[in-house]
């Protein structure tokens, strides 16, 4: 008899660990629940940001795609440069020889005279009755 | 001889076909011709509202970029361009600016403000087909020897080897005749004689232009006597002590450029210049006397008083 009534829990001792059990469990929750809503508003303010790291890292991609054409159409730009250069070169040397010929005319036409004395020819136009003709040449007032 | 005659750019059009040839050809031909005066008209009229050239002032005084030009207007804007320089500025479409100062009759107010300077008078654009006009700009004389030219072209594609002369307002464009006789041409007195000064031919066609002060004078507001033929220099009458000037070529609208620009060189320069170049001009000094070069003597098949000059 004297050991179960030494075994046996007193009822205000239950009543109490009832009670701290279920203040723990109800404090368990409240913190889950705020951990929950924080992390859900973290996630939502983190969105725009990976978005926008999205964006960027699309937008790299595109510009060093660009960056690439860019590239071959500069080196298409230079052989071609390069291909007309040989005929720029050629035209300079055209011309090097046309500026010789030209220098070499005005030098000519330097020594000519001003004017030159032409001697005197019978005329060979007739004179008299005008002939017949199928138009007039003349004013227009333009 | 086929004969079809109108008006077109307000001068009279006349179209003579040589030798036998179907009325439906040269009805075909002078179809072409028509239309081809039409179409310059259209494109450098400055007497009509709805022109190409009207228009493109009409923007440049609203500060407005002008529309893609026609073909036809741009090739007249590139030969007044060339002419301008050819003729070391002799040749000027601006002049109009001077001509409305004069109180020319036929010369309407047309850029209000506007004022002729050392700059160019526009400038094309060739890849976009525009021009960027700066200045008032009259192509009358210009466009009468292209619609020639372009009307020549389209006459001869229609009738083959047939010859032909084509006559618009004086001025003359002529293919050989097809019995291989040259087409012979009277240059008009300008002191208003009914005989001729000169008449010549012009072998295997060609063209032939004149400028003269018989028509378009007037008086100023001082009541001095002016013509039309203005000195782009001085911005006043030109070429005093001559009273026209005859050019003959293979192409009307540069006959019709060199007749202004040697009218304008006077009775002292005039010789040399149209001698330096090798033209064929002739030209009728105040007192009634025709001189000509050695390229228009070789054309000259009659002369009623030449003078004896060199």
């Amino acid at each position: 008899m004297t050991e179960r009534s030494a075994r046996r829990v007193p009822p205000h001792v239950l009543v109490m660990l009832s009670t701290s059990t279920a203040a723990y469990a109800l404090a368990l929750a409240g913190v889950a629940g705020q951990q929950s809503a924080a992390d859900a508003s973290l996630a939502a303010e983190r969105a725009p940001l990976a978005r926008a790291v999205e964006q960027v890292s699309v937008g790299h991609d595109q510009m060093g795609a660009r960056l690439d054409r860019a590239r071959s159409r500069y080196a298409a730009a230079a052989q071609a440069y390069l291909a007309a250069g040989d005929s720029i070169t050629t035209l300079e040397v055209q011309l090097g020889t046309l500026s010789k010929a030209v220098s070499a005319v005005a030098g000519v036409s330097r020594s000519l005279p001003a004017t030159v004395r032409l001697p005197s020819v019978a005329g060979s136009v007739a004179r008299g009755r005008a002939p017949a003709t199928h138009a007039t040449t003349g004013a227009s007032g333009h | 001889m086929e004969r079809r005659e109108a008006r077109a750019l307000g001068s009279p059009l006349r179209l003579l076909v040589a030798g036998r040839v179907g009325a439906t050809v040269v009805d075909a031909a002078w179809a072409a011709v028509r239309k081809e005066f039409d179409s310059v008209d259209r494109a450098m009229s400055r007497f009509r509202e709805d022109s190409e050239i009207t228009q493109l002032h009409r923007r440049a005084e609203r500060g407005e970029a002008s529309d893609p030009l026609s073909s036809r207007l741009r090739a007249a804007l590139a030969l007044a361009d060339r002419a301008h320089r050819q003729t070391r500025g002799r040749f000027d479409a601006r002049v109009i600016l001077d001509l409305e100062r004069l109180g020319s009759p036929g010369v309407r107010q047309s850029w209000s403000g506007a004022k002729r300077d050392s700059s160019r008078a526009y400038q094309l654009d060739p890849r976009r087909g525009t021009a960027e006009l700066r200045s008032p700009i009259d192509l009358g004389g210009v466009g009468k020897g292209l619609a020639l030219r372009w009307a020549a072209r389209r006459a001869a594609a229609t009738l083959g080897r047939q010859g032909f002369l084509l006559e618009a307002g004086g001025d003359i464009a002529a293919r050989t005749r097809a019995d291989g006789r040259p087409w012979a041409i009277a240059l008009e007195d300008p002191l208003g004689g009914a005989m001729p000064i000169a008449t010549c031919t012009l072998h295997g066609g060609g063209a032939i232009a004149t400028s003269s002060v018989r028509l378009a004078t007037w008086r100023d507001a001082r009541g001095l006597a002016v013509h039309h033929l203005i000195d782009p220099h001085t911005g006043a009458p030109g070429g005093g002590g001559l009273l026209a000037v005859t050019v003959a070529g293979p192409d009307p609208a540069w006959a019709e450029i060199w007749s202004k620009a040697l009218f304008l060189e006077g009775p002292a320069q005039i010789g040399a210049v149209a001698r330096g170049r090798g033209l064929a001009a002739w030209w009728v000094c105040a007192e009634g006397s025709v001189a000509m070069t050695p390229a228009a003597r070789q054309l000259t098949t009659w002369v009623r008083a030449e003078a004896l000059t060199s």
